[in-house]
């Protein structure tokens, strides 16, 4: 009996998640019918949680690759290596996926180059192959396997959007920060600390998604929150956390950064 | 707005959702030339907010133009939203007595900065270093008030004023309604008018600085005398027992009056006979355009989809034509180039050890943008671009050289932007060195297909004469120290103004101007129109002459746009 290839994916303990909605059932039938499924969502909202979640639930490894504008097809499926015997033929994450059955979770996915999202169409339609042309193999994808992509749509980046015969083979989530009371409950969860504090926090985040078209292109997420909120558990006090976690991070423009500052300040009391 | 406001509508939006209307409010010294009863020096200005205008859409908060500091300016904008976010709708001033008056301002600001620091603590560290009065700083009726207001606001302070304490106990015991804070008011003001308190009210300014007058918590009153009526020392001198209700009129902000009399800018202008600049010779005003009738507004809107394959030629053209630049990154394998590209030089490698064809693409392959352009485009609205469009088809033959130059500037700027480049546009015209009018049609943040540009696009109307030299100094005044920065004028010939009657004095000043924004780094084309007579290709020529024969092309029909507009937008 060979070793589990997927070893090193599989979740050990229970990733925290709260459901917003009933997103849960919603990716339990997608999966049952291993539909290929599109989050969409701002940065920093809980989709990678959500999806590592639900690989924790249903028991499945998860294979997770970050895409990026260099990212090219043979990075996901797979590469010969040079070694002292000759060659040999390395899987990329995604046909590693394919051919043990995991969930393989595809972040960002519009920042990949075109040709990238192309190898995927062979895959996420009925037939569900993977043809390794560089090793001569056509790869019949594992009854498990289920590929799940992620991105946001805020980013209005030039040329940055998903080809409509990649999108249409995607079922939809879509993701949003939870509700003011629901993300004070998730910050001081995951940020351990006290539930005014956690509260105190959202409503800063709820004022710089304010400005999310008025100069930013989005507004504190969900996790610069909990940075914020752990920070201040090491013993900074709130209003230096959220300089720290939340307005820095979030604007190089002065003037924006200068009332982002002030409103942290406002928010407080010193 | 002066640098030390520029972050405060994201302050203000952030912090209370709202985008209040900044304005400077002139300096004192201009309202008394202006005969207004307020005849306070610049450091008992204070910030004037209108909530509820039928004039006024949006709330305006006025602040006086001297103001620099980024802490008081803060103070200010966060108090006026207080009274935006918690205030009530302004209440007729009733019998109350200016004394009254006075002390439910302070009563109002008291309790809309709590409301405020309930929601938002940490303003009050913001607002507490201005107040500053203190048992030491004596007894009088406005002192009294400033204690009284820090004894509200401070947790930590406790005034030894009995009238105070009572105040305080007063405030704390009604409830925050705008009619038991009427009652306290009336009850604190008797007491004040029984300590015998002399107040002034014609000289009462609200303290502390950062607060406004509190003008609009009242409904303007009938009965007080206009604001152009100079009132004697010995009318407003009252007693708090005083009868009568003359009470002290809203100071009126001055920004409209000061706008219409004072230039955005003040610019040189080259005299070629003694062969120096004329400093501070012309005087712009920028303004918005007028809007248009909704049927010329129709009309341009059919133009765009008239020209709508012009329109994709131009786009294409743009990004075909327009010089790249070669970026940083690179991606991707080619045949040639500077650099390996490593993979492909190992999968090269592992071909030959397999004794298969090598793939030759062994090099980086740079990735060409193209360098986005920052173009102004400036519209001649001068009154020459009345005349009839000397290419117009029969069918529209009363169509005028301006409606053709309004939609080449709408193409143009349409297109620029679908192919990735920011554009503005704006109209010029000028009468006299006095007035050199530029106004704005299409910001670089508008759509040029948006209604508001369209709008604004049909409002132009031709007028005056053409001194294009101030307004392309303008242009470049907005455009300087940014990557790509580009004008582009649209004309009918060569500069023109009534003041001036010398032929080559204004085409030497252009030529001048040109000269500066090259300096600049600004990049300056021409796209003129001339007439088809022997003169007009004079002037043609003399205006290639100051801008240079390859940065000034004519244009003899919409179709020459495309390839004419490429040209100057490719130097």
């Amino acid at each position: 009996m060979p070793a589990d290839p997927l070893h090193a994916w599989r979740l050990l303990a229970e990733p925290y998640y709260a459901a917003q909605g009933d997103e849960l059932a919603a990716f339990e039938a997608a999966h049952a019918l291993r539909l290929p499924v599109l989050l969409k969502g701002p940065t920093g909202c809980g989709k990678t949680r959500f999806v590592e979640h639900m690989a924790w639930r249903l028991g499945k490894p998860l294979v997770t690759v970050a895409c990026h504008d260099d990212l090219s097809a043979s990075d996901l499926v797979g590469r010969w290596l040079l070694d002292a015997q000759g060659t040999r033929w390395q899987d990329g994450p995604l046909t590693q996926a394919a051919r043990h059955g995991a969930l393989c979770y595809l972040d960002e996915v519009v920042e990949a180059r075109a040709d990238t999202t192309v190898v995927l169409h062979p895959l996420t339609d009925a037939r569900r192959i993977l043809p390794l042309s560089a090793c001569n193999e056509l790869l019949q994808a594992h009854a498990d396997f289920q590929l799940v992509v992620s991105y946001n749509p805020g980013y209005q980046a030039l040329h940055k959007t998903l080809k409509p015969s990649t999108r249409q083979r995607f079922v939809g989530l879509e993701f949003n920060y939870p509700a003011a009371e629901q993300e004070a409950a998730v910050v001081a969860h995951e940020g351990q600390v006290d539930i005014a504090l956690a509260r105190q926090l959202v409503a800063v985040a709820e004022r710089t998604r304010r400005l999310k078209e008025h100069g930013l292109t989005e507004g504190a997420s969900t996790r610069m929150l909990i940075h914020a909120a752990a920070l201040s558990r090491q013993g900074l006090s709130a209003r230096v956390a959220c300089q720290q976690a939340i307005t820095c991070p979030l604007c190089d423009d002065p003037d924006l950064a200068t009332a982002l500052a002030a409103a942290v300040d406002a928010s407080f009391a010193h | 707005m002066q640098p030390a406001a520029r972050h405060l509508p994201a302050y203000v939006r952030a912090l209370w959702n709202v985008a209040p209307h900044f304005a400077r409010l002139a300096p004192a010294g201009a309202q008394v030339a202006t005969g207004s009863t307020v005849v306070d020096e610049a450091s008992r200005q204070r910030p004037v907010l209108i909530t509820h205008s039928a004039v006024v859409p949006t709330p305006t908060l006025y602040l006086p133009v001297h103001w620099q500091q980024p802490l008081l300016l803060r103070a200010s904008v966060a108090h006026a939203c207080a009274h935006l976010a918690h205030g009530d709708v302004p209440q007729p001033r009733g019998k109350l007595k200016p004394i009254q008056l006075a002390l439910l301002g302070v009563l109002e600001d008291a309790r809309i900065e709590a409301q405020a620091i309930a929601e938002l603590p940490g303003l009050r560290a913001l607002w507490l270093p201005w107040h500053l009065a203190d048992a030491s700083s004596g007894n009088s009726f406005e002192v009294l008030l400033q204690r009284l207001q820090r004894s509200l606001l401070d947790p930590h302070y406790t005034d030894p004023h009995p009238w105070v304490c009572k105040a305080c106990a007063l405030y704390h015991a009604a409830p925050a309604t705008p009619e038991a804070m009427r009652q306290a008011a009336s009850l604190l003001g008797n007491d004040l008018g029984q300590m015998r308190m002399p107040f002034n009210a014609q000289l009462y300014g609200v303290e502390p600085a950062y607060r406004d007058d509190n003008s609009h918590l009242w409904l303007p009153d009938p009965q007080a005398p206009p604001a152009t009526q100079p009132l004697s020392a010995a009318d407003t001198l009252q007693v708090g027992q005083a009868q009568g209700d003359s009470s002290k009129p809203a100071p009126q902000p001055i920004e409209q009056q000061a706008e219409a009399a004072r230039p955005t800018a003040v610019y040189g202008e080259w005299d070629r006979l003694i062969c120096r600049m004329r400093p501070k010779w012309c005087q712009v005003f920028e303004e918005d355009a007028p809007q248009g009738t909704a049927q010329a507004q129709q009309a341009l809107g059919l133009a765009l989809a008239r020209h709508a394959a012009l329109l994709a030629r131009l786009k294409r053209v743009l990004q075909l034509g327009l010089p790249l630049k070669r970026a940083q990154v690179v991606a991707g394998r080619a045949t040639e180039g500077d650099r390996f590209h490593l993979n492909a030089l190992v999968h090269a490698a592992i071909d030959q050890r397999m004794r298969r064809q090598p793939d030759p693409h062994i090099y980086l392959h740079p990735l060409r943008a193209p360098q986005p352009l920052r173009v102004l485009i400036l519209l001649d609205a001068s009154v020459s671009t009345l005349r009839t469009a000397a290419f117009a088809k029969a069918s529209d033959s009363n169509r005028t050289l301006l409606d053709v130059l309004r939609e080449s500037s709408l193409l143009a700027a349409s297109a620029l932007e679908q192919a990735g480049h920011a554009c503005a546009v704006q109209a010029f015209a000028s009468n006299t060195r006095h007035q050199v009018r530029v106004q704005r049609i299409k910001g670089f943040a508008d759509r040029a297909d948006s209604a508001s540009t369209l709008a604004r696009l049909a409002g132009v109307q031709g007028e005056w004469s053409t001194r294009l030299g101030a307004a392309l100094r303008h242009a470049c005044s907005q455009l300087r120290g940014q990557p790509g920065a580009h004008v582009l004028l649209l004309t009918d010939g060569q500069p023109h103004d009534v003041d001036v009657h010398d032929a080559r004095y204004l085409s030497a000043d252009l030529q001048h101007a040109a000269q500066e924004a090259r300096r600049f780094g600004i990049a300056v084309s021409c796209l003129n129109r001339p007439g088809n007579d022997a003169a007009s290709m004079d002037e043609h020529r003399a205006m290639q002459g100051a801008l240079g024969v390859h940065s000034c092309f004519a244009m003899c029909g919409p179709a020459d746009l495309p390839h004419q507009l490429l040209s100057c937008l490719a130097r």
